[in-house]
Order: structure tokens, then sequence, then C-alpha cells
């Protein structure tokens, strides 16, 4: 017999990962979204950092993709209250950058906070999964 | 008193002549007199002592040759002489007669008549004014002359002031105007590359956004499409096209960030070289690289940004070959800023980096925009007009200077380009 924990992580190895997708503009999250449904991911979306935390106070993804220029919370600023909650879920950070920043040094802004795996927009399917495969792997 | 035909004014002094030096005049004019047998009088009419003398026109003559030629009467001024009229004698011996009836002859070296002005006054009033007004009109032109003579050297030496004056002022505005030129030059070229990251750095992020969506729909849609379709070829180009534009706008915001990467210690001959390793690989084999360098390796060391320094020297180099068509010799060099002839005063302290190509070089028109962000001679699609104006805003942010000089200002075929970078101590520092 097994223990329910047990099988509650059994069945979550078997399932694709549940992903929580943090952007607010609407015309690059539907597509996001799409793509990660068609590969067979549960997504659930969030417009900014705000709403993000709030929504992880009842679900538990596997993995969150945030976008770094938000809105009333911003990705950094969500990373920092993540790992000050001690969140332990992966984080991929992307971005396209602002001002005279790049896409770059706002991912390596993202990296010093412990965000391993980052896209620079735009980015190809291909280099999504190949993201969430680092992340999860 | 009848034999006074003939007078001779002789101003002692038209000016500058003091009350209480004519005792000592009269005294000396009467022995003059006696001296010459003259017989006349002597008058003083409001500062001017004159000597009226009496005989005949040709004894006159005489008379005033021999004190003309007495080196006693060193206090003569001028004599004028002229004949009286014998009313006017008559009124003459009249005015005097009133104050003392005595001849002319005793009335010289009277001092209490000639110090007393009154009695002149009633003198003939036209004749003694004729008197002085001849006296002082001829001391008055001999002043002009002198005054003349001395205002037209003052008038020439200032003249050659002046000019002289008038040409350095000239030079100095032209100067003045050079400078101006430049500065407002360099204002408007800031301005163009401050516009421009402006602009990159707010449609960066907008614009990355509208790709990744465009690329995310048309990832989706090429699954829909049947393999080897020319649907799903021409969704291909739109993807691609997405990725050519992140390069563009990564390429906008790298210009933008130009002026505020951390400058670290850059060995400048290694990083040079370092690019030059790297263009030899790009660039096409028709291509002949040729480096000099003046300085030792690891001895000069400037503030920058490593990858800023080869992004610069490999934009030259390409910029170079492709201003050559792909076939030429490409000269880099490496001195310091001191050994170059006409480098900018405020950057002699540095290094000179020179890129120079045996190409066609550049009309004056090109030349004035070559900096000008998204300005190019290429064809569209061939060149984002980016790379020159990196390099300025590049070499601008290091506190440097760049100048270009192209065939005609060489003596020779081709563009050269200038890049005099600061360096931060005055002496090599090895690393």
């Amino acid at each position: 017999m097994l223990a329910a924990s047990q099988i509650a992580l059994a069945s979550r190895e078997l399932s694709m990962p549940h992903i929580l997708v943090i952007e607010d503009d609407l015309n690059f999250r539907e597509p996001l979204v799409k793509t990660l449904t068609n590969d067979g991911h549960t997504v659930t979306t969030a417009g900014d950092g705000l709403a993000a935390l709030s929504l992880l106070k009842t679900i538990r993804p596997d993995l969150i993709i945030t976008d770094i220029l938000m809105p009333d919370m911003d990705g950094i600023e969500t990373i920092i209250e993540l790992s000050r909650l001690g969140n332990a879920v992966p984080v991929i950070a992307m971005s396209g950058g602002r001002r005279s920043i790049t896409p770059a040094f706002n991912l390596d802004s993202a990296a010093t906070m412990g965000v391993k795996v980052s896209l620079a927009k735009p980015f190809s399917r291909a280099e999504l999964r190949r993201a969430i495969e680092q992340s999860l792997g | 008193m009848t034999s006074l035909t003939h007078c001779i004014y002789a101003s002692l002094s038209a000016s500058g002549f003091e009350e209480q030096e004519l005792p000592q005049l009269l005294t000396r004019a009467r022995s003059a007199n006696a001296l010459h047998g003259i017989t006349g009088m002597l008058l003083y009419i409001r500062g001017t002592f004159f000597q009226v003398l009496e005989g005949e026109a040709a004894d006159v003559d005489a008379m005033y040759q021999k004190i003309l030629r007495d080196p006693r009467h060193t206090q003569v001024r001028q004599i004028v002489r002229e004949p009286i009229a014998a009313r006017n004698f008559a009124e003459w011996t009249m005015a005097f007669d009133t104050v003392d009836p005595v001849d002319a002859g005793g009335m010289i070296g009277d001092t209490d008549f000639f110090s007393d002005s009154s009695c002149i006054e009633r003198m003939d009033a036209g004749r003694a004014k004729k008197l002085l007004a001849a006296s002082e009109r001829a001391a008055m032109k001999q002043e002009l002359a002198r005054h003349r003579h001395h205002l037209e050297e003052l008038v020439g030496e200032r003249t050659v002031a002046l000019e002289k004056a008038n040409e350095a002022a000239a030079a100095a505005h032209r100067a003045s105007l050079e400078r101006l030129d430049a500065e407002r030059d360099a204002r408007i070229q800031a301005g163009k590359l401050e516009a421009m990251g402006t602009l990159a750095a707010g449609i960066g992020h907008d614009f990355n956004n509208i790709l990744a969506s465009i690329v995310s729909y048309a990832e989706m849609t090429d699954d829909e499409l049947v393999e080897g379709s020319e649907a799903k070829n021409n969704l291909a180009q739109v993807i691609n096209g997405c990725f050519r534009a992140r390069d563009l706008v990564s390429r906008m915001l790298d210009f933008a960030r130009f002026r505020s990467g951390d400058p670290v210690q850059v060995d400048i001959v290694l990083q040079v070289r370092e690019a030059l390793v790297l263009l030899r690989a790009s660039l096409r084999p028709s291509i002949e690289l040729v480096f000099h360098c003046s300085i030792p390796e690891a001895t000069v060391t400037i503030m920058a940004d490593p990858t800023q320094i080869m992004q610069l020297v490999m934009n030259l180099c390409i910029n170079a070959a492709h201003a050559m068509d792909n076939h030429g010799v490409i000269v880099i060099r490496i001195d310091l800023a001191a050994a170059i002839k006409d480098a900018p005063a405020d950057q002699r302290g540095g290094i000179c980096i020179t890129v120079a190509d045996n190409g066609t070089g550049m009309t004056p028109e090109v030349m004035q925009r070559i900096f000008d962000p998204f300005f190019t001679t290429k064809a569209p699609g061939e060149g984002s007009g980016l790379g020159l104006s990196v390099v300025y805003g590049a070499v601008k942010g290091l506190g440097g200077d760049i100048k270009v000089r192209s065939s005609a200002a060489l003596g020779s075929a081709g563009t050269q380009f200038q890049v005099f970078l600061p360096t931060p101590r005055a002496d090599p520092v090895p690393l």
C-alpha cells in the first residue's frame, strides 16, 4: 500500500508540470499559454507579482515563468518576495529589456536573485522548451 | 616821429610768457635796442610782448635781421613786419600820449606803461586787436603745424596698432567661430545619439514583447502546416525576420547602454589584438589586415569595458572592409597620442588607435553624417547604420575623441579613423 503522499508524488511525476505564468502583456501571455498548453502543461496565469503571490497561497505550481518589467510588482520584486517566503519552486525569468537596459541586464539581475534559467524576448519555442527542461531537470 | 613808417612785432612770447619775466625781458630788449641803435617802442599786450620799431623800410628791415641774428633774442618766437599807415601811427602816438606824452623812443623800457593794461585798452582797439590777432594766428599756425605733425605721427602709430589689433581680433574671431562650429557639431551629434538612446530605450521593451507574441503565434501556426509547403516556408521567413528584428533592438539597446558600462583596466594592445583575431575569422580573405603597434603589450591600460574596445575596433574594421568592397588593406595602428601629428590638445596624454583603409574614401557629405545613427551608404538591409555611431558614442563615453579624414585630407586614397582614448596615468603601468 502506498501512502497518500507517495501517490500524490507519483501522479505529479507522471503528469506534465503545472506552470504559473506571470506576465502583464496579454498579447504575449496568450500565445505563451497556448504554446505551453499545447505541450501538455497545466498553466495558471497572473498579471503581476501581487496577483501571483496571492495565487501561490492556494496553488502549488512546479515552475514559475515570470516577466521582469510589470506594473505594481515587477519580476525582480516578485522573485525577492518569493525567496523571502521560502519558495523552492524553480523560476524562469523573461525580459524584453527596458529603458537603456538590455534584456541581458534584467536577466542578470534575476540571476543574482537565484534564477538559474532565463529567456530574452522574443524566444523560440525550442528555447522555451529547453529552459523548462533545464529548470525541472 | 613821422619816420616810423614800418613796424616789427617781435612776439617774444605767444604763449607761456610769464608776467614776472617782463622786467628781465624789457632790460634785455632795451640793451639790444641800444646796441643796434634802434629807436622804437616795446608793447605788452595781453601776454604778448611786441617791439615796435621806427624807421624807413630798409632800416627797419636791417634792424629786424639784426634782432633775428642776435643770440640774446632767444625769446623771440616770431617776427612780423609790416608798413604802418600814417593814420595808425598817429593813433598810436595819441594813445601813448594819453599816458605819458613822450616820444616813442622814450617809451622803451617803461615798465609802468607795459604793466598798465588799461592804457593799452585805450589804444586804437582795432590796431591792437590786429596786432594781437596776427601774432596769435602765426603762433597758432606754428602750434597747429606742430600738432598736425604730431597728430599725423600719432595717427600713423595708432593706425598700425589698430591694424594689428584688428588682425588679431579677426584671427580670434575666426578661431572662436571655428570652435563654436565644432561645439555645435558635437552638440548636434550628442543630441542625435541621445535621441537614438531614448528611442531605443522607449521602444526596446515593447518591441521585443510584440516580437515575442509574433514568434509564438507563428510557431503555433507552423505546427498545423504541411511539411515542405510554401506556407510553411513563408512562415519560417516570418520567424527569421522576428529574430533579425530582435538583434537590431539588441544593438540599439547596447548602443544606448554604451555610456553607462562599468569600466575596468583594459590592456589596450591585448584587446585590439583579440579583436583582430575575431576580425580575421569574419572578414573575407581578400581583405588584408596589417597591425602596427609602437607600444609594448601590457604597458598601457585604459579604463573601459573590454567588449566595448573590441566592438569599437571591429566596427571600424568592418566599416573599412565594406568601404573597400571587401578587397584591400586595412592598417590598424596603436601609438601614444603624443606621437600623432594633429592630436587634439586635450588627448595628448592618451593613446591613439588608427584604422585606415585604401578604399575610395568618402565625399564631404557622407563624412558629415558618418556618425549619425541609422546613416548608411549600404543597400537597405545590408547595414543598420549603427556601427560608427556606436563607435562615436563609445569613444565620447570614454572621454576620448575621434577624427576622420578621407582621400583629400590624407593625400592618398582611402579613409582614416583616429580614435584617441585617455589613459588613467601618464606613465605606462605594467598590468
